[in-house]
């Protein structure tokens, strides 16, 4: 088999190829192939000129647009590798980032305190009013490329380096799995920095396929959500649960999705209540549940049968060729067969381990498992079904001890999302002198008064061991807090308790 | 509010179905009105209340009440709901017959 091609040389190829067919939609504006490769030329040039060395990676400072893919883009063709954080990350931290990946130079698309050269990929470099048509710099298989962060909330994020050979396998399973080329219209809903990109933004690019970009900024707007899907015919959606929940409430006013063939659930587990309502909504899609993380990228991946009952947690499935896995107990050996511990993976598209923090016991061969194999823990207790596929119960740092018994904050509240009163819960543990820990459930009602305490206590103690029916239940009528990427804010809410 | 049977002896009364509700929605279910919480509902199984609520539901009978538990009656089983927890200090009262 031969290596698939880096992500430069799949887009240039694409755009060679079709240089008219449309690349990106951004706020009704279509950029074709051609102009995007003419301007991520111009920004490779630019780049270039702003990087001599090709050693060291650039710091990025972008807000999603066509001149941020194209800018992203140039980074490839010029073989650079380039950090990708979070541009909601304040200056202080993100500026520890770039020095601890080494950045040569921070580049942005805009004048910035951060930024140290403004790129223009709209503008032509002097004297050379035909863009640059040199092919993408040769890049070997282990040569860094993204730079991705992990979105960890507390402490300064992980850089995790994605080598080009990583990132190329990825985008072949990508397009192996999910029709991606001419024809295809993706919706990329996460921001550029988060790794769910690789699917939406990047994979598409690789094959020929269209980009609808959602505007971080209107993330929450149910009606222009559905107005993107609809307006420019989405084939493939992926997203959080967040992202489906919208979009189904706007189809209720505005009409189904019918141009939806693959739903991609991604980024955290999808409630019950939101996947009971997707069939009027999504007439024609497949359904598929991802599981991954910006470590290792897809590692599994679970078609739903969307005719059958409603199942949460849903079942993550199998592994994607290539991806060995391990569950381990609690003595930290292998399982041979069905049971419950934590998952450890080793993808094609893995990282090697963190830039600015020893990855230490977290990127390790196992003596279980395959000789020289090195496998990331995942941190996700999964149990490992008698038909083979695996669910995942929650993180071990959210695995608590209630009076001696295990608990997973996660399952409670999957638990409480499931009744059909509950529009959003979040749990936390609080440390507790006599428990170990206590739980804290804060539930919002989908009306006032919907669903009582005691009703609710009832309905955990039935589906539950005791020790995981919150001992606190607080009602609210104001929706949680959510981080940028549409996750309740478990952080936020658990400073809240413990400065009230 | 009803009166005990007849065939009760002259004793200090044990507290009313109402009067336990009000206090474990005072102490456990804060916010609740004491008139949700039916008489059969299973405190336990439902966490309202664990092992160290059952001391403080016991401390509440004998200050308030003057109803001592003996130590064997201080389980799980007797504290599941309201009308449990009425019965276990009606057994208290009858069993103690102290004045």
């Amino acid at each position: 088999m031969t290596a698939p091609a880096p992500l430069a040389a799949a887009f240039t190829a694409r755009a060679a190829e079709r240089p008219s067919a449309p690349a990106l939609v951004w706020e009704d504006r279509t950029t074709t192939y051609g102009e995007l490769h003419a301007m991520a030329c111009r920004a490779r040039a630019q780049v270039e000129a702003a990087a001599p060395q090709t050693g060291r990676p650039v710091g990025l400072r972008l807000r999603k647009s066509p001149e941020a893919v194209a800018l992203v883009l140039g980074c490839l063709m010029a073989g650079r590798g380039f950090l990708l954080p979070s541009h909601e990350l304040p200056d202080l931290p993100l500026k520890e980032l770039y020095g601890q990946a080494g950045c040569a130079v921070v580049l942005g698309l805009a004048g910035d305190p951060l930024v140290d050269v403004v790129v223009d990929p709209s503008a032509a470099a002097p004297g050379d009013g035909s863009g640059d048509p040199r092919p993408p710099a040769e890049v070997a298989d282990g040569d860094t490329g993204f730079l991705l962060t992990t979105s960890g909330s507390t402490g300064l994020p992980k850089i995790v380096p994605l080598s080009q050979g990583a990132v190329a396998r990825f985008t072949a399973w990508a397009a192996d799995t999910f029709p991606l080329g001419p024809g295809a219209t993706v919706l990329n809903y996460a921001p550029l920095n988060f790794d769910l990109c690789l699917l939406d933004v990047w994979s598409t690019l690789a094959h020929g396929g269209t980009v609808v970009l959602a505007d971080p900024e209107r993330g929450t707007s149910a009606r222009y959500l559905h107005g993107l899907v609809t307006g420019h015919r989405v084939t493939l959606i992926q997203g959080v649960p967040l992202l489906f929940e919208l979009l189904s409430r706007a189809a209720a006013e505005a009409g189904p999705l019918t141009t939806a063939r693959h739903l991609v659930f991604a980024g955290e587990a999808m409630p019950a209540r939101v996947l009971a309502g997707l069939p009027p909504v999504f007439p024609s899609a497949r359904w598929f549940n991802n599981y991954g993380c910006t470590e290792t990228n897809n590692s599994f991946l679970h078609e739903v049968d969307r005719g059958g009952p409603v199942t949460a947690p849903l079942p993550i499935g199998r592994p994607l060729p290539g991806v060995r896995w391990l569950v381990t107990g609690d003595d930290g050996r292998a399982l041979a067969g069905p049971g419950q511990g934590e998952l450890l993976v080793s993808t094609p598209f893995q990282t090697t381990g963190y830039v600015n923090v020893p990855g230490g016991p977290k990127f390790a061969p196992h003596r279980d498992g395959v000789p020289g194999v090195v496998y990331y823990r995942s941190g996700d207790i999964v149990r490992w079904h008698e038909d083979g596929s695996l669910s995942v119960l929650g993180r071990t740092d959210h695995m608590v001890k209630v009076r001696g018994t295990q608990v997973s904050t996660q399952h409670v509240e999957s638990v409480l999302l499931e009744h059909p009163a509950v529009a959003e819960a979040a749990v936390v543990a609080l440390p507790d002198p006599v428990a170990g820990h206590r739980l804290h459930a804060t539930v919002r009602p989908v009306a006032p008064g919907s669903v009582g305490v005691l009703a609710l206590r009832q309905y955990c103690a039935e589906r539950s061991v005791r020790a995981a029916v919150p001992s606190v239940f607080e009602m609210v009528s104001e929706p949680l807090p959510r981080t940028s990427t549409g996750k309740v804010d478990r952080n936020r809410i658990r400073a809240g308790l413990s400065t009230a | 509010m009803a009166a005990d049977p007849p065939s009760a002896p002259v004793m200090p009364p044990a507290p009313s179905e109402a009067d336990i509700a009000g206090f474990l929605v005072e102490r456990f279910l804060p916010g609740l009105d004491a008139t949700d919480l039916d008489p059969e509902y299973d405190l336990l199984a439902t966490a309202v209340i664990d092992s160290l609520a059952v001391l403080h539901i016991a401390a509440w009978l004998t200050d308030e009440h003057g109803v001592d538990l003996p130590d064997e009656e201080l389980v799980g089983r007797n504290f599941r709901t309201v009308r449990a927890i009425r019965a276990t200090a009606g057994r208290a009262v009858a069993g103690t017959g102290r004045s």
